[in-house]
């Protein structure tokens, strides 16, 4: 074998590599895309601070489905 | 109590509200709220709502059981401190549970903190359930009750075989 042969054929085997790892690469985004609900809060702890007795302390949680489907919730005391 | 948006399709925003009605409680107090969702990673989570209740009158415990065996004198204490600066007085003003029990006003610190002592009486073999109403003279609280529920039992003879 030439010299200019063993060249072509790192570089083949140097192709080959690169291509497998970007198929892996590509492969393994696709997977990260969220597939069905996905819940997001921006906080989970809300902190009134100071209340005199008898006050009645209200707080909205937002959350956000940044899924591709419909989020269903269910909320239980305790 | 808790209001929510069931279901938040794709790409939106909902909320969960939670509420607390501060009236019986004192103090730092915390709540905690259960979320179950269809998201498969989160599907349990937990809501807090936390802080703190100033009270002009600091009553501790609110409610008082005496469960104890006949023979013994079971004693509970409710402690009583004032919790704006200016001096407190006790009056009370109903007590439902005379025959069952007795009680006294301890003033620990003048107007500013008390003790309220309660003894089971020899006659307070059958359950029983009442309170004590105080009145105040704070305008901000000017009355409150101490709950109070026991039973103590009579001593059952051992049975003597002949």
């Amino acid at each position: 074998m030439t010299l200019e042969e063993l060249r072509m054929k790192r570089h083949w085997q140097l192709f080959v590599i690169l291509v497998f790892f970007f198929s892996l690469w590509g492969n393994l985004s696709l997977a990260q895309k969220v597939q069905g609900p996905k819940m997001v809060l921006k906080d989970e702890v809300f902190d009134f601070n100071e209340v005199k007795e008898g006050t009645i302390v209200e707080h909205s949680f937002k959350i956000l489905n940044v899924g591709d489907q419909p989020l269903e919730i269910k909320v239980r005391p305790g | 109590m808790a209001t929510f948006d069931k279901v938040i399709p794709p790409g939106g925003e909902g909320k969960i509200t939670l509420r607390i009605k501060t009236d019986k409680y004192q103090g730092s107090i915390q709540k905690t709220s259960s979320v179950y969702s269809n998201d498969p990673k989160k599907k349990v989570i937990k809501l807090t709502i936390k802080g703190l209740v100033k009270v002009p009158i600091y009553v501790s415990p609110h409610y008082i059981a005496l469960y104890g065996k006949e023979g013994q004198n079971v004693t509970r204490v409710v402690e009583v401190s004032a919790k704006l600066d200016k001096p407190l007085k006790l009056i009370p003003v109903e007590f439902n549970l005379a025959e069952k029990l007795t009680y006294t006003i301890e003033e620990i610190e003048k107007g500013k903190s008390f003790k309220i002592k309660f003894t089971s009486t020899p006659s307070s073999n059958q359950p029983f359930r009442g309170f004590l109403k105080l009145k105040t003279n704070y305008p901000e609280k000017p009355e409150f009750t101490i709950w109070i529920r026991g039973w103590i039992q009579k001593k059952i003879a051992p049975k003597v075989k002949s």
